[in-house]
């Protein structure tokens, strides 16, 4: 893609893939479901997760699956304000960019 | 390579940062190959190399964006409101640019302290030696000025000492009489050539010199008050 994925943009997309989920998801489904919409590479994904979990938006917890605990991950409270943030947020800047693509449709 | 290996490498790569840091990091890799359903090759092939992984955990705990991030200059045009809920992102962008300006200008600051402190004696030393020659000049201007005074007295005075001279010996010696006084009157003519160049110097050559100075003290003050500005 020739668009450049911003920091904002990355963590608002981590935000809506584990939301998905209502019990919690996985590292690597995290990353291939990310890896679905931008390009990144594989351990880039970590450190996103790492710091939204700081940042109070994301949680862990320590799941038991296949007769092992599956460390995964799921939105806190504040975690869903911030994708509520987020998503307005894109939609306005969604919009105003459609905006201007489409009077130009429209002087030619 | 198997994952294994690939853990140790990451353990030992990791070494220097917390305990509980690295238990987090390995406990979501050792997840990673679990969860993956791929030969342990194939994912450490996709992750890249320990090395890789390893800066990519460092650079999150050092504060810093990672590489794929690219700054955003919108940040700034959000209103507070907006602001108030992604603050977490923008402070540690606005961080990092701190950091980095802050860091450019003491460099430059430490520079400049250096060569002033390394150029002070050949400043000191020209500014010395141009207030001297001012200073110099000056003098020089004065005691011209002195000398020409004197002369003008000196020959005030003679002119009355041969005129009284002159006087006495009309009757004696009429001869010498007119020779007295005929230099009376060249001193008086001498006298008053020289009291005339005291005032053209006083009206003429002095305020030039003052006006001067105080000019050059004026441009010199200026000059200290806008590095201080």
């Amino acid at each position: 893609m020739v668009f450049n994925t911003g920091a904002a943009l990355l963590d608002a997309i981590v935000l809506a893939v584990v939301s998905k989920d209502e019990e919690g998801t996985y590292g690597y489904k995290i990353t291939q479901e990310v890896r679905r919409v931008i390009e990144l590479s594989e351990s880039t994904l970590y450190p996103v997760l790492r710091r939204l979990q700081k940042n109070g938006y994301l949680e862990v917890y320590d799941r038991e699956c296949a007769g092992r605990n599956r460390r995964s991950y799921r939105l806190t409270g504040p975690g869903r304000t911030q994708l509520g943030a987020y998503q307005k947020e894109w939609s306005e800047y969604v919009e105003k960019i459609n905006g201007i693509f489409e009077e130009e449709e429209w002087n030619e | 390579m198997n994952r294994e290996q690939f853990l140790e490498e990451l353990a030992g790569l990791l070494s220097d940062i917390s305990a509980s840091e690295r238990e987090e990091a390995l406990q979501y890799y050792r997840d990673y190959f679990e969860d993956a359903n791929l030969s342990d090759e194939e994912v450490i092939r996709q992750l890249g190399s320990a090395k890789t992984v390893a800066e990519s955990i460092r650079a999150e705990l050092a504060d810093k964006e990672i590489a794929l991030y690219q700054p955003q200059k919108d940040d700034q045009e959000k209103t507070t409101e907006k602001e108030d809920i992604i603050s977490s992102v923008e402070e540690k962008q606005s961080e990092n640019q701190g950091q980095s300006k802050s860091g450019m200008s003491t460099g430059t600051i430490v520079l400049i302290v250096i060569l002033a402190l390394l150029a002070s004696p050949v400043i000191v030393s020209i500014a010395g030696g141009l207030i001297g020659l001012l200073v110099g000049v000056a003098a020089a201007i004065f005691g011209i000025l002195v000398a020409v005074v004197a002369c003008a007295v000196a020959f005030g005075a003679a002119a009355i000492a041969l005129f009284v001279a002159g006087l006495v010996k009309l009757f004696l010696s009429p001869v010498a009489a007119l020779l007295l006084l005929g230099s009376c009157m060249l001193c008086l003519g001498l006298c008053l050539l020289c009291a005339l160049a005291t005032v053209q110097l006083c009206i003429h050559v002095l305020p030039g010199i003052f006006k001067g100075i105080g000019r050059l003290f004026s441009k010199l003050f200026q000059g200290k008050e806008k590095v201080r500005i």
